[in-house]
C-alpha cells in the first residue's frame, strides 16, 4: 500500500515537471500535480508502493491530456509566466523545449530526463514505442534547428 | 543532449508554498485551488544551485562521491531514511564491474543487470535468504528510501563509514532503480523476516554500495563489503547471456558499418518464450547508441510457423525494398517518415529468421545502409533444432 504522504515527498517534482513539460504552465501543473496526488490518496490502498511512480505518472499524463481538451484550454492562452534559469543556455533549451507540441515535450522529459527508456515512455503515455520515438526524433530536430538559430 | 536537458529540469521544482498547500490538501483530502500567478521559482532553485555548485566545489578535494544519510519522517511503524549518493565533481566515471568474493556458500547468482542506467544489481538466491547486491556510479545522484526502519548503525567498511540499517517487514527494499528488479527479487519467504541493508562507497571511485540482505542468518555485512572488488574479467548479464544462447541457435548476424560514434550499448535475448510457444524462441536485440542518445536498433528472430514477432512498429504503410538480392519493406509512420526496414532471409540450413532494423532520426537511404550491411559473421549451431 502506498504512503501517499511519503509518495509526495518522493514524487512530487517527478509529477510536477512532467504536468509542466504537458501544460507548459507552472500554476496548472501545480494543480494537476495535486490533483494526481489526491487520486493517489483515494486508491492507496490499492496501488503499492513499487508501482506507485508508474502510477502517478500514467495518472499525470492522463489529467495533462484532460487538460488540453478542455476548452479553456482551447479558447485562452497559457499565462505568460516568468521561468528564469542558471544560465542563457538553460533558458534558450527550456523555451525550445516549451516550444514544442505537449506530447512531444512529454516524451523528451520522460526520456532524457527521466530516464525511461522508449517502450517504457510508451507504456506510460499510453502509445506505442514507434511513436515515441517519432516524437523523440521530431522534438530533437525542431530544439537543435532552433537552438542553432540562437547559438549562432 | 540528455545532460543540458537534465541541467534544465533540475531548476524547476514546485515552490515551498504550492508544496505545502499539496500537503494541507492530502491531508484534508480535498483539493486546495491555487491561485493563477507567477511564479519566481527560479530564484530558489537558483539559490539551492549556487550552495550545491558550492558544497560539491569543497567536497571534490576530498572525494568523488558523497553519501548522504537523512531520517525523513517518523512513525510508530519506524523511521524512513533517505540515502542519496551524489557526485561531488563532474569528471566522468566508469561503473566497472563489482563482485562480493565473500559472500556465504550456497548461494546462486541469478540474475546481473547490464548496468546501462549506471546502476548494477546482481542478486543471489539460497534457500530462505537471499542478497542483493547494487552499485551505482554517482555521476547522476540517486536516492534510496528505506521504511520500518528499526536501527541504525555506522560501521567501518575498510577507510569509509558504512551504513547499516535494520528493519522488519515484508515490503520489498524501495528505491527508483531497485524497482527495475526483476520479480525474481521477491522471494516467498522473505516476509516478515530481517532485513539489513546497507550502504558505502568507494571515495576515490565514485562509485556506490549498497548490500541487502534478507533472511535470518547471522552475518557480518561489513565483511562482506570489504570483500567487494572489481573483477577481472567483466560480468555478461543475464539478457547478454540469454543473446549468447540465441546467438548460439541464430547464428551471428553483425552489422558490417556503424555510423560515426555509434557502439554496442546492449545485448539481450532469450532462447525460449514459453508464454508464446512451447517450442523454444529465440531472438537476438542488439541496440547501439551514440553519445546524444540516439539509438539504433538490430533484431532478428526465428518465428515459428502462426507465430508473431515481438517487434512492433507502428506502421501505417510500407513499401518494398531490395536488401541486396533479398525482397524487405520499409515500413512508414503516417507522416511518411521511415521507422525501419523488415526482411526475412533464409539460412543454410532453411530456417528463415527475420531482421528489423531501426533507428531514432535516419533517413530511408541510412537504414537501407545499415540494413545491406548486416552479414552473417558465425553460422548457427547445426543442433539447434528438433525436427
Amino acid at each position: 500500500m502506498a504512503d501517499t504522504m511519503a509518495m509526495f515527498e518522493r514524487y512530487k517534482y517527478a509529477v510536477y515537471r512532467l504536468a509542466l513539460s504537458y501544460t507548459a504552465n507552472p500554476a496548472e501543473a501545480e494543480d494537476i500535480c495535486q490533483t494526481a496526488f489526491l487520486r493517489l490518496l483515494e486508491r492507496e490502498d490499492t496501488v503499492s508502493d513499487d508501482k506507485a511512480k508508474s502510477w502517478l505518472m500514467t495518472v499525470t499524463a492522463n489529467l495533462c491530456k484532460d487538460y488540453h481538451k478542455s476548452f479553456w484550454v482551447k479558447n485562452t492562452q497559457p499565462l505568460t509566466e516568468e521561468l528564469t534559469f542558471h544560465t542563457p543556455e538553460q533558458s534558450e533549451v527550456f523555451d525550445a523545449m516549451m516550444a514544442l507540441k505537449p506530447k512531444e515535450r512529454a516524451c523528451v522529459y520522460l526520456y532524457y530526463y527521466e530516464g525511461y527508456s522508449t517502450g517504457e515512455v510508451g507504456m506510460l503515455l499510453g502509445i506505442s514505442q514507434t511513436a515515441v520515438s517519432t516524437r523523440l526524433n521530431r522534438a530533437r530536430k525542431q530544439m537543435k534547428r532552433r537552438l542553432e538559430e540562437e547559438w549562432q | 543532449m540528455k545532460k543540458i536537458v537534465q541541467e534544465t529540469w533540475n531548476q524547476v521544482e514546485l515552490t515551498g508554498e504550492a508544496e505545502e498547500r499539496i500537503r494541507r490538501a492530502l491531508a484534508q483530502g480535498n483539493p486546495i485551488s491555487f491561485p493563477k500567478r507567477r511564479i519566481r521559482l527560479a530564484v530558489i532553485a537558483a539559490v539551492i544551485c549556487v550552495l550545491a555548485l558550492t558544497t560539491a566545489a569543497v567536497a571534490a578535494t576530498i572525494a568523488r562521491i558523497s553519501m548522504d544519510v537523512r531520517s525523513v519522517q517518523v512513525e510508530e511503524s519506524g523511521d524512513t531514511y533517505t540515502v542519496a549518493f551524489k557526485p561531488t565533481d563532474a569528471e566522468p566515471i566508469n561503473l566497472g564491474d563489482w563482485y562480493p568474493d565473500a559472500l556465504p556458500e550456497g548461494l546462486e547468482l541469478k540474475y546481473v543487470s547490464s548496468g546501462e542506467s549506471g546502476m548494477r544489481l546482481l542478486y543471489f538466491s539460497g534457500e530462505e535468504e537471499f542478497f542483493l547486491f547494487g552499485y551505482a556510479k554517482a555521476n547522476e545522484e540517486r536516492t534510496f528510501q528505506v521504511q520500518h526502519v528499526d536501527s541504525v548503525e555506522w560501521l567501518d567498511v575498510g577507510n569509509v563509514k558504512g551504513c547499516l540499517f535494520t528493519r522488519m517487514g515484508g515490503e520489498q527494499f524501495q528505491d527508483s532503480a531497485i524497482l527495475l528488479t526483476p520479480e525474481k527479487a521477491v522471494t516467498k519467504n522473505h516476509k516478515g523476516v530481517r532485513q539489513q541493508i546497507l550502504f558505502w562507497t568507494d571515495e576515490d571511485r565514485g562509485i556506490g554500495f549498497v548490500l541487502n540482505y534478507v533472511g535470518e542468518g547471522d552475518y557480518d555485512l561489513t565483511a562482506i563489503a570489504r570483500s567487494v572488488a572489481e573483477t577481472a574479467e567483466p560480468l555478461a548479464y543475464t539478457f547478454q547471456i540469454g543473446a549468447e544462447a540465441a546467438v548460439r541457435k541464430l547464428g551471428d548476424y553483425q552489422p558490417g558499418w556503424l555510423p560515426e560514434g555509434y557502439s554496442l550499448s546492449g545485448e539481450y535475448g532469450e532462447t525460449c518464450n514459453p508464454l508464446m510457444s512451447p517450442d523454444w524462441y529465440g531472438y537476438v536485440h542488439r541496440v547501439y547508441r551514440n553519445e546524444d542518445y540516439y539509438e539504433l536498433h538490430l533484431y532478428y528472430e526465428y518465428i515459428p510457423k502462426g507465430e508473431m514477432s515481438q517487434v512492433i512498429l507502428n506502421a501505417q504503410s510500407c513499401h518494398p525494398v531490395l536488401i541486396g538480392q533479398i525482397q524487405g519493406s520499409v515500413l512508414e509512420a503516417g507522416d511518411g517518415t521511415a521507422l525501419g526496414i523488415v526482411w526475412e532471409q533464409t539460412d543454410e540450413f532453411g530456417i528463415a529468421l527475420t531482421f528489423t532494423v531501426c533507428a531514432d532520426d535516419w533517413s530511408e537511404e541510412e537504414l537501407l545502409a545499415f540494413a545491406q550491411s548486416v552479414y552473417c559473421a558465425q553460422e548457427a549451431n547445426t543442433d539447434r533444432f528438433e525436427r
